[in-house]
């Protein structure tokens, strides 16, 4: 575990990304560690393979070979144009509905305001069911029988008199 | 960015296209080094090259001037091989094995010709391992120990943090010293 943890400083002391406390603790460790010094031998050596590598110059004519195909003249599709305008295009678009929106919503005509008769009779305070409420409650048997048994005593007084 | 890149694709942009015969100029050897590095091949490097610029040229209005040119055109670099490699699959995984039995033969102590051969073998090697290693990080070590760039600029050209280049590239080194372990040392391997 404290080896790879060392490993890993090495390969960041290799690009000097150090801290100055980890470099001095990386080099104390080193003084007592053979192992980590020769992991630090090793990436040496393959760093220096990896720098050492000889590139191959490009074909010659480079540019010679590159310039007529530039001039080919490029497509115009939607794929060519997207790229350039389409991400220039979705702000003005936005901006273009959000402005119309608002339009509607200022210069639309607006139908004029009339009220139902339940609207008029809630402004009056008055009960718009009061109607319907009556009529249930006549309609209710108990009212009914009470208003039969009120005028059958109305017909007993009438007889005994 | 340099000054000069700037004028150039300004000027490019105007349609002056030996402004961009200049960047190209200047900037083919690196592009075309990043592509060797990741195909190994001469002729597929130097197609690959060519397609890159050809697809900087037209991607330029696009570019804002917020990254260096190189750092951009290496981007499309990156890209574009990787693009190549999968569509082709021509992953380079040339068994490392068969190298090093070839190496062991060929060693003899007394001969003087074939130690002063040692190095140049054991960098074909180290070559060939690194041909072996997944892609992402054989690109992070061609752009480290290969071409030079910065943390800060491998970040920006591969659009990751630079505390993923730092994790990355100790992996991809790693993994290069542990299947170079038998050639580097008697004892090699992980610890």
């Amino acid at each position: 575990m404290k080896h790879r943890k060392y490993e890993k400083m090495i390969s960041k002391h290799l690009d000097g990304r150090l801290a100055p406390e980890e470099e001095s603790a990386l080099q104390r460790h080193l003084a007592e560690c053979p192992a980590c010094r020769r992991r630090l031998e090793e990436y040496l050596l393959i760093r220096e393979d990896l720098s050492a590598e000889i590139f191959p110059a490009p074909r010659d004519f480079f540019w010679e070979r590159l310039e007529p195909l530039l001039r080919q003249p490029e497509k115009e599709g939607l794929g060519t144009l997207w790229p350039r305008w389409g991400l220039r295009a979705i702000p003005v678009v936005l901006m273009i509905g959000i402005l119309w929106g608002a339009a509607v919503l200022v210069f639309a005509p607006h139908p004029a305001l009339e009220l139902s008769q339940t609207g008029v009779l809630l402004l009056e305070n008055r009960n718009p069911f009061q109607d319907t409420q009556l009529i249930l409650e006549e309609e209710l048997p108990e009212e009914q029988n009470m208003m039969l048994i009120f005028s059958s005593l109305e017909n007993h007084e009438s007889t005994w008199r | 960015m340099l000054m000069d890149d700037k004028k150039l694709i300004r000027s490019c942009l105007d349609g002056d296209r030996n402004a961009f015969g200049s960047l190209v100029t200047k900037y083919k050897v690196k592009v075309f080094n990043l592509t060797y590095s990741l195909t190994h091949n001469r002729e597929t490097a130097d197609d690959l090259a060519q397609e890159v610029f050809l697809k900087a040229y037209t991607s330029l209005p696009s570019f804002r001037f917020k990254s260096g040119f190189g750092t951009w055109l290496y981007r499309i670099t990156v890209n574009h091989t990787h693009d190549f490699l999968r569509k082709a699959k021509k992953m380079q995984t040339v068994p490392f094995n068969d190298e090093r039995r070839n190496e062991k033969t060929d060693t003899d102590p007394l001969d003087r010709r074939i130690q002063a051969d040692v190095s140049q073998r054991r960098r074909r090697m180290v070559r060939q391992a690194m041909r072996s290693l997944p892609e992402k990080h054989r690109t992070i070590l061609a752009l480290r120990d290969l071409q030079g760039l910065s943390y800060e600029e491998i970040a920006k050209v591969l659009r990751i943090a630079p505390g993923t280049v730092d994790s990355r590239l100790h992996r991809a080194r790693k993994l290069l010293r542990i299947k170079l372990a038998p050639l580097l040392s008697p004892h090699g391997g992980d610890i």
